[in-house]
């Protein structure tokens, strides 16, 4: 589908909901709820707390979408409903298990314990085994880090569009992803050095 | 500064080969029945708007509906594990209330302001528990009971049951412990004044202390036990799903 055609389904889609048309909420829930989920899970790690996200930016999106004035495209907009209610979803959590949550409340602080200086080798990244040592580090990393990354690399936006998304300059943004990048390797590093 | 340039200099091959294991490590698609249960969110806030129902895609139904034949037994043992959970919850409630009421009125008149504050404490906790008792056999009831009363209306329903049912298992578990812990907390609390108040105490005080205290260890057990019965028949409900799967792909 081409850019342009793309830009109409979604002009169509959103008028459509405005309208709270019933084809397009269908189509809405058709075109977005895997990317919806995939996002959500990807931050919250948890799919019991993902569907719950997912079906809250599903709704958040439909009561206020009379409100959305299409200066982004839609689908940033769900990014952005669904990293938001994925982060608060986060925070309750850390909340109820007492965990400190001040990592995430200071952008110059975010990550105190990193080693820029630090390489991990690619072999060892290619190392199917460290699956799990990857996710137990994106489950140790600050929920704003994790935010980024998943964006960023995963789901593949642009720089400028993830910073959109969060609703920070593109500089932080890098910021952010460059920190995550090194937060990842560095746990890597630690398991490689224990081994 | 230095980190924007950092990011500059780093290796292409690394940053490559990360992106594509996390990709890997955080790799998750939508079940059908979580996709089911978003239509019916979406209905449900239709319907609060009185808009019309959207239609669900007739291939998800179908996907949802052939795996629907485990469901019916799996939901009962849930069920079970459920109701049982909630007997002894009550129960626990029922039996912590009675030793604090009974405390409260031996109390009476005798003790010193720090006592009284233990059995005003006491009775939070007795309160807490109650409601924690309300609400874990609220939920664990009405809801199960809802879930497993649309089952045999609906084969697509009866399959979503043991999701369902281990979902509302999930608020009952989280009720019990955060309704204990605050049950704790108050315990400790009054405590506390007891200690501070300790020469005030009286020996039927201590007594009925006691009693208060053995009643609330029990109680906790029992808790514990709800928590446990109650994990046990979604594990059961769980293990019956298993089988059948494996009968099916047998």
């Amino acid at each position: 589908m081409s850019q342009e055609q793309k830009t109409l389904t979604g002009d169509r889609l959103l008028m459509g909901l405005k309208a709270h048309e019933s084809w397009a909420c269908e189509q809405l829930i058709a075109d977005y709820a895997d990317m919806v989920y995939r996002v959500c899970y990807r931050i919250l790690q948890n799919p019991n707390d993902a569907e719950d996200a997912m079906q809250e930016t599903f709704i958040t999106v439909y009561r206020s979408v009379d409100s959305f004035r299409g200066d982004a495209k839609l689908s940033s907009w769900l990014y952005r409903v669904a990293t938001n209610r994925s982060l608060s979803i986060l925070r309750a959590r850390k909340r109820k298990h007492g965990l400190d949550v001040s990592l995430e409340t200071d952008e110059g602080n975010e990550l105190p314990i990193v080693d820029e200086n630090m390489t991990v080798p690619e072999e060892l990244l290619l190392r199917e085994e460290n699956l799990q040592v990857l996710q137990e580090a994106l489950d140790a990393m600050s929920p704003r880090l994790r935010a980024a990354l998943v964006l960023y690399e995963l789901e593949g936006l642009s720089m400028r569009e993830t910073a959109e998304v969060l609703e920070i300059s593109e500089s932080a943004a890098k910021l952010r992803v460059y920190r995550g990048r090194i937060f990842l390797q560095n746990h890597l590093l630690q398991q490689f050095q224990e081994e | 500064m230095r980190n924007i340039k950092n990011i500059q200099a780093e290796s292409a091959n690394v940053r490559n080969a990360l992106a594509e294991n996390l990709r890997k490590a955080t790799d998750t698609t939508l079940s059908d029945e979580a996709r089911l249960r978003l239509y019916e969110k979406f209905n449900e806030e239709r319907v609060r708007r009185g808009e019309t129902l959207i239609s669900i895609p007739a291939d998800l139904l179908a996907r949802v509906k052939s795996r629907a034949a485990a469901t019916p037994d799996a939901a009962k043992l849930a069920a079970a594990g459920g109701k049982e959970s909630v007997a002894l919850a009550a129960d626990s409630s029922v039996h912590f209330a009675k030793a604090t009421s009974r405390a409260s009125k031996r109390f009476g008149g005798k003790m010193k302001q720090g006592t009284v504050d233990m059995v005003r404490n006491a009775v939070d906790v007795a309160k807490e528990l109650s409601q924690t008792a309300v609400d874990a056999g609220r939920i664990a009831t009405v809801e199960s009971y809802e879930v497993l009363r649309e089952a045999p209306q609906s084969k697509r329903k009866a399959l979503l049951a043991p999701p369902k049912l281990a979902g509302k298992g999930v608020k009952v578990g989280m009720r019990l412990m955060t309704g204990t812990a605050k049950a704790a907390t108050k315990t400790i609390k009054g405590g506390m004044v007891i200690t501070k108040d300790a020469a005030s105490a009286t020996v039927t005080g201590m007594i009925e202390s006691a009693r208060v205290g053995k009643a609330f260890a029990e109680s906790s057990d029992k808790m514990v036990q709800a928590g446990s019965a109650l994990t046990k028949g979604v594990k059961n409900a769980a293990k019956e799903i298993a089988e059948e799967n494996e009968d099916v792909a047998d």
